[in-house]
C-alpha cells in the first residue's frame, strides 16, 4: 500500500482578478524529506504555500496534510501542519513564553511548558522568555516563529524564507533543525533564495516560474534532465537555466508537472 | 529644491491620486466616496450659506475688537516660550522611513533635504488653515481669504519656530559645552527679561488703573481701562511684534503692512531653519519608525506599547492551564491587549468605588446631587455603552486580523475563533456596565440604610419606575437595574459581534492599513460603516421588542395586571434571548466568512 505524502497539492490554481499567480502546480512532500521550493520574485511560491497553510482559499485544486483534505477536512489538516511566513508575525502584547503558552493550547499540546522550555533552550531564547516581540530582534522573532511551529510536532513543516534575518549561527542551527525534523518524520517544504542552503538541505527541488513547474526532482535528477549545463552544476545555473535561458524540451520532460497534466 | 526632490514630491501626490481613483473602480470604494463627498458637500454648503449674508458674523464689542490681537499676540508670545522650554533637542523631521532611506543617502545637500521636509509639512498646514477659514466660523469671502492667511502664516510661523528652536538645541549639545552654555544662558536671559518687563509693566498699570480709582476692587470698568492702558502702554510695545501676527487673524491687514511683516518673518524662520546645523537624521528615523509602529497598532484598535505593560510582563490575566479548551486561550491572549493585569485585580479595582461610596454615603448622609449624578452617569453608561462598544472595545478580531499569517493556520473552526474573539471585548463591557452598577448600588443600599424615602423615589423617578414606592427601592435596584445590566451585556454583545462580522465583510473599510487613512472615501466608509451598525443593531432589536411588547399588551391590556418593576428580570431575559440567538446566528455566519476569507487584497498585500 502506497505511502500517503505528508503534503500533497494537486492542480492548485490560485488568481488574483483573473490573472493567475499560481497555474496548475502539483507536488507532494513525503514524510520525512525536504523539499526546496524555489523561484524568481512573483513566481508563485508565497502564494502556494499561503494556500497551503489555509490562510488563502485556492481558486480551484487540491490540498491535502497527511492525508486529510485542507477544504473538507481544515481543521485537522491544519493541526498537522506548521507554517513559518516570511515576515515574523508575533502578537505585540504576549511575551515570548506567552506565544508558545497561547500556541501550546490552541493546538492541544499536553507536554507543552516542558516542550517549550525545550525548544526556547534549543533556538537561545530562554534568557528572552519574558520580553516582548518590540523588544527582540527581527532574528530573534524569526526564531521565536520557528519555536513555536514545531512546538506540536507537525507531521508538515513549511517555512517561507526561514533564514531571512538570522545569523550565522543561527542558521547553521536552524539547518541542523530541519534536518533533524525530516529525520523524524516530518515532511519539510522550504521556500528559499539562498539556493546554496536549498541544494545543501534538501533532497529534491521544485522549480517554479509564473505559477507553474518548470523543473522538479533531486538534483541529479535535474542534471540529467540539462545535459548540456554538465554533471557538477550547482543549483544556481540549474536555476538562471530553467528560470532565464531558454529550457531544451528534454528539461521539462518528466517533471511533476508533466506529471501533473497527465494525471499523476 | 532640487528638481528631482520636486518631482518626487509630484509624483507622490499623483500616485496618491491615482491609487484612490483606481480604488474606485470597486463599486463600494465609489459608493463610500459618494457618501464622504455628499458629507464635506453638506457641511461646506452650509458654511457657503453664510458667504451671502444668511448667517452675518456676529459683531463684537468695540473695545474688545480693540484688545483681541492683544490678547492674540500674548497667546503667540506664551506658545513661542513653551517652544523654546520644551521642544526636543531631538529634532525630528516628518519624513517617511522611504524618504529617510532614499533621501538620506543621496547627494542632496542638507538644505535641500530641509526645504523637503518643510514643503511637504506644507500639504497638513493649508488643509487644516483651509478649514479653519472656510469650515469654521463665518463672513465674507474677502474676510474668509485674509483669515486663510493669516491662519496659515501662523501655523507655518509657529512650525518652523519649533523646529528653528530644536534644531539649535541639537546644535548645542554638539558644540564644546562653554559654548552651548553661553548660548543658552543668552536665550533665557532673553526670555527671562521679556516676561519680566512684562509682568512688571502690566502689574504698573494695574496699580496706576487702580490708583486712579480709589483702589476699589477690579471691575469689569476697570478691566477695561487696564486693557487700554496696557495696549496704550509698555506692555502693548512689547507685545507689537506678536499682536501683529495674530491681526489678520481679526480682519486686520493693515493695507497690507501686517502681510508684507508676516511674509518677512516667514523668510527670515525659513532661512533660520534651512542654514541650522543641528542633526536630525536619527531622531527623524526613530520618529518614521515610531510612527509606523503607532500606526500599525491603532489599525489594530490597540495603545501603544506603554512602559506600564513592559513593567508588568511577569503577570497574567490569570493562569491559562496548559491543556483545554483553545478558545480559552484566545481570550487569555485578547485580554493582555489591554492590561496584563490579573482578572481578579481588575474586579477588586472595579469593586472598590462602590465601597468607598457606600462609605461616604454612609458617613455624609447620602446627599441628593450626588445620588442625582450617580444615577445620571448609571443610566448613560446602560444607554450608550451596549450599543456603541463594538465600535470603541476592539481587542478582538479587529485586532488579530493583522496577524492573519498566524491566526489562519490554527486548528480551530472559523465560528469557534470568532466566539472566542468576542469574549475579552465582552468582559470589559461586563466590566464597564458591572462598574456603574455597583455605584448605583451602593447608592441605593446607602439609601435605604439612611430611610429616606424623597432619594429612592429620586433614583427611580430617572428610569420611570411608577411602581418603585410599592416594591421598595431594593427591589427597583436589583430587579430594575438588574435587568438593564442583562439586556446592556446581551446588546453589548451583539454590538461586539456587529463589529467582528463586519470587518470580515469589509476588512478594508474598518482598518488593517498600517497608516491613519485619510480623504473622502475613508470618512465614507466611517460613516457608512456607523450608519450600518446602528441599523443592524435597531434590526437586531425589533424581535425582542415585538415580544416585550406582546407580553406587555396581554398582560396590560388583555388581563389588565399592570407590570411591576419586579417582572424586570423576566422582561429582560426576554429581550436577552433572541439577542443571544443572534449573536450565535453573527457567529456561526461569521464563522463561516472567515472559513472562506480570500484576504489576499484587503489584509495581506493591500495598498492603503
Amino acid at each position: 500500500m502506497p505511502l500517503v505524502p505528508a503534503i500533497e497539492i494537486q492542480n492548485l490554481v490560485k488568481t488574483y482578478d483573473g490573472s493567475p499567480a499560481v497555474d496548475g502546480l502539483s507536488l507532494a512532500v513525503a514524510g520525512g524529506e525536504i523539499v526546496g521550493l524555489v523561484g524568481p520574485n512573483g513566481a508563485g511560491k508565497t502564494t502556494t504555500l499561503r494556500c497551503l497553510a489555509g490562510i488563502l482559499p485556492p481558486t480551484s485544486g487540491r490540498i491535502a496534510i497527511a492525508g486529510h483534505d485542507l477544504a473538507a477536512d481544515p481543521v485537522e489538516a491544519r493541526r498537522q501542519l506548521a507554517f513559518v511566513p516570511d515576515e515574523p508575525r508575533l502578537f505585540e502584547s504576549l511575551t515570548v513564553a506567552d506565544h508558545l503558552k497561547v500556541v501550546a493550547r490552541i493546538y492541544g499540546v499536553l507536554d507543552g511548558p516542558e516542550r517549550s522550555r525545550e525548544l526556547l533552550a534549543q533556538f537561545d531564547l530562554a534568557d528572552r522568555a519574558n520580553a516582548f516581540p518590540a523588544e527582540l530582534s527581527r532574528g530573534m522573532k524569526q526564531k521565536l516563529m520557528i519555536a513555536a511551529a514545531l512546538l506540536h510536532r507537525p507531521a508538515a513543516l513549511v517555512l517561507d524564507e526561514p533564514l531571512t534575518g538570522l545569523d550565522p549561527g543561527a542558521i547553521r542551527r536552524m539547518k541542523r533543525t530541519l534536518l533533524e525534523q525530516a529525520a523524524s518524520g516530518t515532511a519539510v517544504l522550504v521556500s528559499s533564495h539562498l539556493l546554496a542552503l536549498v541544494q545543501e538541505i534538501c533532497g529534491r527541488v521544485v522549480i517554479v516560474q509564473r505559477g507553474r513547474t518548470v523543473l522538479a526532482g533531486t538534483l541529479s535528477e535535474i542534471r540529467a534532465a540539462l545535459p548540456d549545463l554538465g554533471a557538477d552544476a550547482d543549483l544556481e545555473e540549474i536555476f538562471l537555466r530553467a528560470t532565464e535561458g531558454p529550457l531544451a524540451p528534454a528539461a521539462a520532460a518528466g517533471t511533476p508537472r508533466e506529471d501533473a497534466e497527465s494525471g499523476g | 529644491m532640487n528638481g528631482g526632490l520636486v518631482e518626487l514630491a509630484l509624483l507622490t501626490f499623483r500616485g496618491r491620486i491615482v491609487r484612490r481613483l483606481r480604488l474606485l473602480r470597486e463599486p463600494r470604494y465609489l459608493l463610500a466616496s459618494l457618501a464622504g463627498v455628499a458629507y464635506f458637500l453638506f457641511f461646506l454648503g452650509r458654511q457657503l450659506g453664510s458667504w451671502h449674508g444668511s448667517r452675518p458674523e456676529r459683531a463684537l464689542p468695540q473695545e474688545l475688537t480693540a484688545i483681541l490681537p492683544w490678547m492674540g499676540g500674548l497667546g503667540i508670545a506664551c506658545v513661542t516660550t513653551l517652544l523654546w522650554a520644551f521642544s526636543s533637542s531631538k529634532p525630528a523631521l516628518r519624513l517617511s522611513e522611504a524618504e529617510i532611506h532614499f533621501l538620506l543617502p543621496a547627494p542632496l545637500s542638507r538644505r535641500q533635504v530641509l526645504a523637503y521636509a518643510l514643503w511637504k509639512q506644507q500639504v497638513g498646514i493649508l488643509t487644516g488653515a483651509l478649514v479653519v477659514a472656510f469650515l469654521r466660523g463665518a463672513g465674507p469671502p474677502g474676510q474668509r481669504l485674509s483669515r486663510f492667511f493669516a491662519t496659515w502664516a501662523l501655523f507655518t510661523l509657529l512650525d518652523l519656530h519649533g523646529k528653528g528652536v530644536s534644531l539649535w538645541k541639537a546644535r548645542l549639545a554638539e558644540i564644546p559645552a562653554a559654548q552651548a552654555r553661553r548660548q543658552g544662558a543668552a536665550a533665557v536671559t532673553i526670555l527671562a527679561a521679556f516676561w519680566a518687563l512684562l509682568g512688571w509693566s502690566l502689574l504698573r498699570v494695574v496699580r496706576e488703573v487702580r490708583g486712579g480709582a480709589g483702589g476699589s476692587a477690579i471691575d469689569l470698568d476697570a478691566l477695561r481701562q487696564i486693557a487700554a492702558a496696557a495696549v496704550a502702554g509698555l506692555p502693548g510695545r512689547l507685545l507689537t511684534p506678536f499682536a501683529w501676527i495674530s491681526r489678520p487673524l481679526f480682519g486686520d491687514l493693515a493695507g497690507g503692512w501686517v502681510a508684507l511683516y508676516l511674509l518677512l518673518l516667514l523668510a527670515v524662520h525659513s532661512e533660520w531653519v534651512l542654514r541650522s546645523r543641528g542633526r536630525f537624521e536619527e531622531a527623524s528615523l526613530e520618529r518614521a519608525r515610531r510612527q509606523l509602529e503607532r500606526g500599525r497598532r491603532r489599525a489594530g484598535g490597540l495603545r501603544p506599547l506603554r512602559p506600564s505593560t513592559l513593567r508588568s510582563r511577569g503577570r497574567q490575566p490569570f493562569a491559562l492551564p496548559p491543556a483545554g479548551r483553545p478558545e480559552l486561550a484566545i481570550f487569555w491572549k485578547n485580554l493582555t491587549l489591554g492590561s496584563r493585569l490579573p482578572l481578579r485585580w481588575r474586579a477588586a479595582a472595579l469593586a472598590v468605588p462602590p465601597v468607598v461610596l457606600l462609605a461616604v454615603l454612609l458617613a455624609s448622609g447620602a446627599p441628593e446631587v450626588l445620588l442625582a449624578t450617580l444615577s445620571g452617569i448609571c443610566l448613560g453608561s446602560f444607554l450608550m455603552v451596549p450599543p456603541l462598544c463594538g465600535l470603541f472595545l476592539r481587542h478582538d478580531l479587529r485586532a488579530d486580523l493583522r496577524e492573519l499569517e498566524t491566526l489562519r493556520p490554527w486548528p480551530i473552526a472559523g465560528w469557534r475563533l470568532l466566539a472566542a474573539e468576542l469574549l475579552a471585548p465582552a468582559t470589559t463591557a461586563l466590566a464597564l456596565l458591572g462598574s456603574t452598577y455597583g455605584l448605583v448600588l451602593a447608592a441605593g443600599v446607602a439609601s435605604a440604610i439612611l430611610g429616606g424615602e424623597g432619594r429612592h423615589r429620586g433614583l427611580s423617578d430617572i428610569f420611570g419606575g411608577g411602581g418603585a414606592g410599592a416594591t421598595g427601592p431594593l427591589t427597583l435596584l436589583v430587579c430594575g437595574y438588574g435587568s438593564l445590566l442583562v439586556v446592556g451585556m446581551a446588546v453589548a454583545l451583539l454590538s461586539i459581534a456587529i463589529q467582528n462580522l463586519a470587518i470580515l465583510l469589509l476588512p478594508a473599510w474598518l482598518g488593517t492599513a498600517p497608516r491613519g487613512r485619510r480623504g473622502a472615501a475613508v470618512t465614507g466608509q466611517r460613516l457608512l460603516v456607523f450608519l450600518g451598525h446602528v441599523l443592524t443593531l435597531a434590526a437586531g432589536l425589533v424581535v425582542p421588542a415585538l415580544l416585550v411588547g406582546v407580553v406587555l399588551l396581554v398582560q396590560w391590556g388583555g388581563m389588565g395586571i399592570a407590570p411591576t418593576v419586579a417582572e424586570g428580570p423576566l422582561l429582560a431575559l426576554l429581550v436577552a434571548l433572541p439577542v443571544l440567538a443572534e449573536v450565535a446566528l453573527l457567529v456561526r455566519l461569521g464563522g463561516a466568512r472567515w472559513d472562506r476569507l480570500d484576504p489576499s487584497r484587503e489584509i495581506l498585500d493591500r495598498e492603503e
